[in-house]
């Protein structure tokens, strides 16, 4: 492996100050591909996206990575700054259901996809010279996961020497050859949020990553909290929930650094949460400081349903049961009545798109329902005006599904990222 | 029914009845309220033990909104009728904690972090509290620390769980810990990865070497503007009597310890909690005028703490003696009742009846400084009764109904007795 | 072994408790020797059961055994005889433990099947246990061996007197104790299989040793005989087989029954029906599991169920099977909800009396104290003072098939009194006396622990100097 080579393109020349308001340490794990991939990186191409002081919002800040150096051979998705990687290619998919963000599903719909981004969607015409791919089935934007949990390589989350690290980047362990990422892939999610493990306080920030192509979406959308009792741990401070939340408000208090970027609203915040005390420590927290962000965790916080509204934030829910129980039902629908925001964690794959239909089934609309693996979940990963839609601009990440999605008898025919066919098909 | 005080007090509290506003005829006024559990409730009983020295025979009490509006003598026709009722129960040591968390454990002195961080308002054991006729608890940090933190004051229900709903008071005092508790569990470094329990104490000597270092760090930090130390300001507390001290002591060892440590910081106000062996320095006690919160009377003397031994006879010596002490139940409800039946223990060990209801209600609400709102049956305090079968603390006798803050937490009309 | 007659045995125990205590002492005040054996006790009430009360009373003791009971004014008092109690006093009838795996050396084997040994080896008569069950008014303790062994060994009912176990013998070789219960780590089908597999071994070898006998190769026998063990008596003897068990066998009267070997003997007791069984239930489904082991091995009749709280939920079973409980542990039972998480509480007996089934109480799990507290904390959850009552007196002497001689306080029982300071199950009440059968073998003014306990007296006080 380490023969590989060491082929590193990086973009910042385009880029004068590439980690705007960061600390020195963060300086350093700026080079973090190197140091963490010495043993196999290939070309990491990091595009103007980085410099975007909006981490929120649709600029793709990623860029692509391919084993061994080699370009990928489609070409299609590598549009970089700067960089014409191969010629403009139209490619039309013609569904039988495509749905759109507004939830309007349209019968034989187009979408139109140049460069991997979506250029049209809906009633529009096929375009001339496009390549077309009919389906005789539902288009849906690539599902979106807006937590998850083992989908980097093990311990790569947990830097266990520090309960504070609010600038380090999950990113950098991102491994795109995990195997689990094409399990997620051939269940229709293409965009999944990397957290660091919830056995630190301040884990750090919280990457976005396509599950195919190697594609990084984002390198710091979150600022990861944890004030689930893992964090309390015994072995070093905090050992409690009052140190994690003294040390807390002295860090939000007259904040610096990522606290000063997720307190001006810069930068997201991601909150592990897992019991009612937490949920309820945690919006108290928030309400001192004029934080809001992701709940993540809070399965049974439905007498909390109408604070979490309250406070703004959003909630990811653990994967649900297939039916789940009477106590975990009330929780969701308590949420979906106080209309607060929510998604569920990837954790196994085969189950990522039923927590969708279990929140059908207990009462969500359809709409939220889908909503809640696709747009909403791209909304609390904050990249909801990159991915996550089949709208003008967004990415051209797709799925081809045999029926309603919704449905449990429906399968994955195939998955398109950036435009490119990631998995299934015959086309 | 052995309603053992009663008699002494009737004629006084026919005359002392206080009436709020009109006497009606029947007790059916009570409003419901339109969204929430109901707060307004007349009930009348045949004893009422109010716990400000009076015991009302044939006797009413009337809710409105969660406070108590009137409180007299007389048959009236009131929503349900029971043999009994005291104030809801004080507690003054509670075991309620969701563990390890809610103490901060980096420090083996950390006097200025508050257990409110540590609590779960969610957990079923306040409504097992409840339902053992607890309605008010102080919850302390667990004992790993010396120096442990600020414990709260707290309601056991009623209301939403949440802080603003619950706690009735923080600032009570500084919780310390002598003992074995701080300091099992630490080792020395040699042999050992280092974790943060290479530094904290093994011994009794080195837990109260850190009290002593964290008192005289303070009393060096008034000195020298120079120096300071995290939290020393609840120490200066501490050390001006703004805040009690709070010190677990249970052997006598230890009870020697905490009144050694009053007396050379010149500690005002200090609480001795899960005291047990009292009576071997029962005059050590009553010349330092420490208050005692005592730990839970068992039928062997054997209370669980430091292998501590107590005394049947303890509280009716102590109240002998004139020095204030509680009862605690801790968190002993596990097979039966728990702080609810410890007036009977103290009782059979020679307390006075009256004596003896006090020390699980008015008297803790004192030391928490609470008494303004909870521990007596009185016009404007919170509507907190405990409903019984019998005369109260009677081990014949069982707690049929839980009022809490107005709201029936255990329904006496449904016999969902205990 | 129970003596009927209150003459030779009893005479002999008592000089043997007489000496016991001498040795504990500070218990008692009574002298040896009375010019007459009688013992009168005077009480403003005597609870003779939880039916009948006498006010003012008076009760007379001969030869171990309460020889009269009633009105003071109506009692003939022997004059010489020495008298107890007073005016202030209740009499109660002194405690009956239906099971109890203290104040042994270990109460557990660690073999799954040990019918072949006996308690009267594990018991430890200075054990503190039997202190407190004079302390506590409790005179007759069945003793079994604890919830462990599959089959545990024969168990022993003895009163808290006496220095020897000789002495504290009220009955050997009683009982013998099973558990359906799972001890940690062993799954309740295995538990199931080894208990049902124990008697299958013994039915199998009966056959086998019935076979042999047929074949005249009797090899026991010739073992005995060549090991110098002469069989005689009944041992020598053959005897059919009787028991109500699914299964027989056939020609059990070819074997002597001295030729059984000691592991398998006491398990034959128990199928024909000779000693009573004690199965522990832990859990609902154990009593399942122990009434069918106890039905088809034809010991249902002489089976009491040893139950912890849980067991509640196979009432319906238990009152099927006919057979009597022991409530061990909490006497409430206390569940959480698994999905809304609240927490609700079941107060067992309330059960058990609803649906008929007679129990008893334990002081078996120390934590839960002793069998008077229990029987008043059983009051204030709900049970009548008689039920209460019961349970703690005539309802144990019963399942214990001892109703004749222990449980009450009527004329021919054994003279077990507990003198208490006043209502028996009063908060502020004491056990000031205990007499058994006869004996007054606690005082608690002289009861050394007691004023530690009780009065906080500093047991070094006199070892002081500086005083």
């Amino acid at each position: 492996m380490l023969s590989t080579i060491l082929a590193v393109t990086l973009a910042t020349a385009a880029c004068a100050t590439p980690f705007t308001g960061e600390s020195s340490i963060d300086a350093s794990t700026a080079q973090g591909p190197l140091a963490t991939h010495d043993a196999r990186v290939a070309t990491v191409q990091l595009t103007t996206g980085d410099c975007s002081s909006d981490f929120g919002v649709s600029t793709d800040i990623g860029g692509s990575w391919t084993p061994d150096g080699r370009v990928p051979e489609s070409g299609s998705a590598l549009a970089t700054d700067g960089v014409e990687a191969a010629p403009a290619q139209l490619l039309a998919i013609v569904a039988d259901q495509l749905h759109l963000p507004d939830g309007a599903t349209v019968k034989d719909g187009v979408l139109v996809v140049r460069d991997g981004v979506i250029v049209a969607a809906g009633e529009v015409d096929v375009p001339e010279g496009a390549r077309v791919v009919r389906h005789d089935g539902h288009v849906t934007a690539g599902l979106v996961a807006p937590y998850s949990a083992g989908y980097l390589p093990s311990d790569e989350s947990n830097e266990n020497t520090r309960p504070f690290l609010p600038d380090g980047r999950v990113v950098y362990g991102f491994d795109p050859e995990l195997p689990r990422l094409a399990d997620a892939l051939e269940q229709g999610v293409t965009t999944i949020v990397l957290p660091p493990a919830v056995s630190q306080v301040v884990g750090g920030r919280t990457g976005v990553v396509k599950t195919y192509g190697g594609h990084v979406v984002s390198r710091g959308a979150h600022l990861a909290l944890s004030m689930g009792s893992q964090a309390a741990n015994v072995t070093r401070a905090p050992t409690s929930y009052g140190g994690m939340v003294r040390a807390l408000d002295g860090l939000f208090t007259e904040p610096q650094g990522a606290y000063a970027e997720v307190a001006s609203g810069n930068l997201g915040l991601m909150t592990y949460v897992s019991e009612r005390h937490e949920v309820d420590r945690a919006l108290r927290l928030f309400a001192r400081h004029g934080l809001k962000g992701a709940l993540v965790g809070p399965s049974l916080a439905g007498e909390l349903a109408e604070r979490i509204a309250e406070s703004g934030c959003s909630v990811v829910l653990p994967t649900p049961d297939l039916v789940p129980n009477e106590r975990e039902r009330d929780a969701m629908v308590a949420l979906f009545e106080a209309k607060v925001a929510f998604g569920f964690w990837l954790n196994d794959p085969s189950r990522y798109r039923s927590s969708a239909i279990t929140a059908l089934r207990a009462g969500a609309t359809r709409d939220d329902a889908l909503n809640s693996i696709t747009s909403t979940a791209a909304k609390i990963a904050r990249v909801g005006t990159s991915v996550g839609q089949l709208a003008r601009g967004f990415d051209a990440d797709f799925v081809l599904w045999s029926g309603d999605p919704l449905e449990f008898t429906t399968t994955v025919e195939a998955v398109y990222v950036r435009g490119e066919l990631a998995f299934g098909g015959d086309q | 029914m052995a309603l053992g005080f009663l008699s002494t007090f009737a004629a006084t509290s026919a005359a002392t009845l206080v009436l709020v506003g009109n006497a009606p005829t029947t007790g059916a006024l009570s409003t419901q309220q339109d969204d929430g559990p109901r707060t307004s409730w007349t009930v009348t009983a045949d004893a009422i033990y109010t716990a400000t020295g009076t015991v009302i025979e044939n006797g009413f009490v009337r809710v409105s909104d969660g406070e108590i509006t009137a409180v007299g003598r007389g048959k009236i026709k009131g929503d349900f009728h029971v043999a009994a009722i005291t104030p809801g129960l004080v507690e003054a040591s509670s075991g309620v904690t969701i563990g390890p968390e809610s103490v901060e454990q980096d420090s083996e002195s950390t006097p200025h972090i508050s257990v409110e961080e540590g609590l779960d308002l969610f957990s079923t054991r306040w409504a097992r509290e409840l339902s053992g006729g607890v309605t008010t608890t102080m919850v302390s940090p667990l004992d790993r620390n010396v120096l442990g933190g600020l414990p709260v004051v707290l309601k056991t229900g009623g209301g939403e769980p949440t802080m603003d709903d619950r706690v009735l008071r923080t600032g009570v005092g500084v919780r310390a810990c002598m003992g074995s508790e701080p300091s099992s569990g630490n080792s020395p470094v040699f042999g050992r990865a280092f974790g943060i329990f290479n530094r904290r104490p093994t011994t009794r000597m080195g837990v109260e070497w850190v009290f002593r270092r964290t008192f005289y760090d303070a009393l060096r930090a008034r000195k020298d503007a120079d120096f300071t130390f995290e939290g020393v300001e609840t120490v200066y507390q501490v050390l001006d009597g703004e805040l009690p001290l709070i010190v677990r002591a249970s052997p006598r060892l230890d009870i020697i310890t905490a009144l050694g440590l009053k007396q050379e910081f010149s500690i005002p106000n200090v609480v001795i909690d899960g005291a047990a062996e009292v009576l071997p320095e029962e005059e050590a006690i009553v010349a330092s005028g420490v208050s005692l919160i005592l730990a839970p009377l068992t039928f062997d003397g054997n209370t669980g703490a430091d292998r501590a031994y107590m005394a049947w006879n303890t509280p009716a010596r102590m109240a002998e003696r004139g020095v204030t002490f509680a009862l605690s139940g801790g968190s002993s409800r596990n097979d039966d009742l728990g702080l609810a039946l410890q007036p009977g223990h103290a009782m059979r060990g020679g307390l006075a009846a009256d004596a003896a209801l006090a020390a699980v209600t008015i008297v803790p609400a004192r030391m928490l400084g609470v008494d303004d709102r909870v521990g007596s049956i009185e016009q404007g305090k919170h509507a907190d009764l405990v409903f019984w079968s019998g005369a109260p603390f009677q081990y014949t006798s069982s707690i049929t109904g839980v009022m809490v803050s107005g709201e029936l937490a255990v329904d006496p009309r449904h016999g969902e007795e205990l | 072994m129970f003596s009927l007659e209150p003459t030779g045995r009893l005479k002999a125990a008592f000089l043997g408790t007489a000496l016991a205590t001498a040795a504990i002492g500070p218990f008692t005040s009574t002298a040896l020797a009375q010019a007459n054996d009688a013992l009168v006790i005077e009480a403003g009430r005597i609870v003779i059961d939880s039916e009948t009360e006498i006010e003012d009373g008076v009760l007379v003791i001969e030869g171990g055994r309460i020889a009269k009971v009633g009105k003071r004014s109506e009692v003939e008092v022997p004059w010489d005889a020495q008298v107890l109690g007073g005016p202030e006093f209740t009499a109660f009838p002194g405690f009956v433990e239906a099971y109890s795996a203290r104040g042994m050396d270990r109460a557990n084997e660690s073999i799954d099947v040990a019918p072949f040994l006996d308690v009267q080896d594990s018991i430890d008569p200075i054990n503190v246990y039997f202190q407190d069950c004079l302390r506590w008014g409790i005179t007759s303790i069945n003793v079994q061996q604890g919830a462990d062994c599959v089959i545990g060994g024969r168990g022993r009912l003895v009163k808290p007197v006496g220095i020897t176990i000789d002495q504290m013998t009220v009955r050997p070789h009683f009982g013998l104790v099973l558990s359906a219960d799972p001890k940690r780590g062993k799954s309740r089908a295995t538990q199931a299989q080894a208990l049902r597999e124990s008697f299958s071994e013994l039915h199998r070898y009966l056959e086998d040793l019935v076979g042999s006998a047929r074949e005249d190769a009797d090899l026991a026998r010739r073992e005995a005989k060549a090991q110098g063990r002469e069989l005689e008596g009944e041992d020598a003897e053959g005897r059919a087989f009787k028991s109500a068990a699914t299964w027989s066998v056939d020609g059990l009267e070819l074997v002597p029954r001295g030729a059984i070997d000691e592991k398998q003997a006491p398990l034959l007791d128990l199928v024909e029906g000779r000693t009573p069984a004690f199965i522990h239930c832990g859990g609902p489904h154990d009593v399942h599991i122990a009434i069918d082991v106890a039905r088809e091995n034809g010991f249902l009749e002489r089976t009491t169920l040893v139950l912890q709280p849980a067991c509640w939920k196979a009432a319906d079973v238990i009152v099927e099977a006919g057979v009597d409980v022991v409530h061990t542990g909490s006497l409430i039972h206390r569940e959480t909800d698994p999905v809304t998480g609240d927490e609700t509480e079941t107060f067992v007996l309330d059960v058990y009396r609803d649906k008929g089934i007679s129990f008893s109480l334990s002081s078996q799990n120390s934590s839960t104290t002793s069998l008077w507290y229990q029987a008043a904390r059983a009051i204030g959850h709900g049970l009548t003072r008689a039920q209460a009552i019961d349970s703690v007196t005539i309802a144990p002497a019963r399942a214990l098939g001892l109703e004749a001689h222990v449980g009450s306080l009527q004329t021919g029982r054994l003279g077990n009194v507990v003198l208490f300071s006043g209502d028996p199950l009063a908060t502020t009440t004491w056990v000031e006396h205990v007499i058994v059968e006869g004996e007054h073998v606690y005082d608690r003014s002289k009861d050394p622990r007691n004023r530690i306990l009780i009065e906080g007296e500093d047991p070094f006080d006199n070892l002081r100097t500086d005083g």
